[in-house]
């Protein structure tokens, strides 16, 4: 099962605000991630030109925190976006990775 | 009720990057009412203008006065609308023109009217590095670059100041640069940092640790739910290191620049950030692929092996 998030459709050209993206990870994303275990969250960037870091990390890097970058998928999206999704994940990782050495 | 004018008056003379220590020591020596003699009319980078602006804000807000004389002349301040932001009333005496591909004056960010992506392309937009890249801009890796850096800094600005926003941009066409300022009249960084782990009981502490990467965004408050990783200011001064332009953090009582770090006497209400960057640097770049992803590495937000590891993400 995925759940499909159109970034165009809901951002527009610009992924570039960091609290809405925060915001629909808390409304959206992490309720159905939770109701819905391996699940997979499909992130569609047709037509996204342009993103931050600020959004990445947000949205991607604390998905990827919360449920695995396992749990991630990425469409359509321009190679040069790519670089700033594969660092939002990196630290996704690193937070999980905190997380274990806090806990150890 | 008469109110006397102030016996203080502040001449502006020329600040540029090099000046910027000892045009903020002067400014902050102006520590109640005071007047500002704009009869030279000094090239000021705008880093140094939005300082003066926060700093006006920051005396109005302890019941100071501040008056202006001379100011008549004085085009390019009434131009960049300086005096409208400082609520300093004045008659204009001159036909404003569109400044597109030029600058843009200071613009006031505000929370409820502004979507941070179309704010950081307008602002792109209007100093586009020249007449060739105006028709299609998005070309240009300096359209990206401000596109990148206005929309971290605003995104800064809605997310920690708890204040009021500017920001202001100018292409300088013989300088081959472009200077970027924006500033808040909020909390500051310090006070910022109050509850995280990272706070510093000093400015000039918080400032250096607010540009490490993942420090200035709430990842620290509930991990793995932040509003960003704090990365945006880290970035951006590593980029200014990468393209050799400069950098400049004033909050507080301090400076952090590329120009040298400063403690003053007085303190500033507020956070101004500035950024000047050779657009040579930039230009014909693909932003993303290049100048970020150095800055990234440099900065270990990304590593070599990273890519291989999340290729089954993309599909």
């Amino acid at each position: 099962m995925n759940y499909m998030v159109n970034l165009f459709e809901k951002y527009g050209h610009f992924c570039a605000d960091g609290s809405k993206a925060n915001a629909f990870l808390k409304e959206s994303i992490i309720p159905w991630m939770n109701d819905n275990p391996g699940g997979i969250l499909l992130l569609n960037f047709a037509n996204v030109q342009r993103m931050n870091s600020s959004f990445a990390n947000a949205l991607i890097g604390n998905s990827c925190y919360l449920f695995g970058f396992e749990r991630i998928r990425v469409t359509d999206i321009k190679p040069d976006l790519k670089v700033i999704v594969v660092s939002a994940l990196s630290y996704g990782l690193s937070l999980k990775e905190a997380e274990k050495q806090s806990k150890a | 009720m008469t109110t006397l004018k102030p016996s203080t008056t502040l001449k502006l003379s020329m600040c540029e990057e090099k000046d910027v220590p000892s045009f903020l020591s002067t400014l902050f020596s102006m520590n109640q009412s005071f007047c500002i003699d704009f009869s030279v009319s000094p090239f000021m980078i705008p880093f140094a203008i939005l300082s003066l602006l926060i700093w006006i804000k920051t005396l109005q807000k302890h019941g100071n006065e501040i008056w202006v004389k001379n100011y008549k002349k004085c085009i390019y301040w009434q131009r960049m609308d300086f005096f409208k932001m400082v609520n300093i009333p004045i008659n204009e005496h001159f036909q404003r023109k569109p400044g597109k591909g030029r600058f843009i004056p200071i613009t006031l960010i505000k929370e409820t009217t502004i979507q941070t992506g179309d704010f950081a392309e307008m602002f792109a937009s209007n100093v586009a590095p020249d007449q060739a890249s105006l028709d299609s801009p998005e070309q240009t890796g300096v359209y990206d670059y401000m596109c990148y850096a206005v929309s971290e800094l605003v995104n800064n600005v809605l997310q920690h100041s708890r204040g009021q926003g500017f920001c202001f941009a100018q292409k300088y066409p013989r300088e081959n640069k472009i200077r970027l300022a924006i500033a808040d009249n909020g909390i500051g960084i310090k006070e910022s940092l109050k509850d995280s782990p990272h706070y510093r009981d000093t400015d000039l502490g918080a400032i250096q640790k607010a540009i490490e990467p993942n420090v200035s965004g709430r990842a620290w408050k509930t991990v793995g739910t932040s509003e960003n990783a704090g990365v945006g200011l880290s970035l951006l001064v590593e980029i200014a290191k990468i393209t050799r332009g400069d950098y400049f953090i004033l909050s507080g009582n301090a400076l952090c620049s590329s120009q040298g770090n400063c403690q003053f006497n007085s303190s500033i209400q507020g956070t101004v950030c500035g950024f000047t960057f050779p657009i040579e640097s930039v230009a014909n770049k693909i932003f993303n692929n290049s100048i970020l992803q150095d800055a990234k590495m440099k900065l270990n937000l990304l590593k070599n092996d990273d890519e291989k590891i999340f290729s089954e993400v993309f599909q």
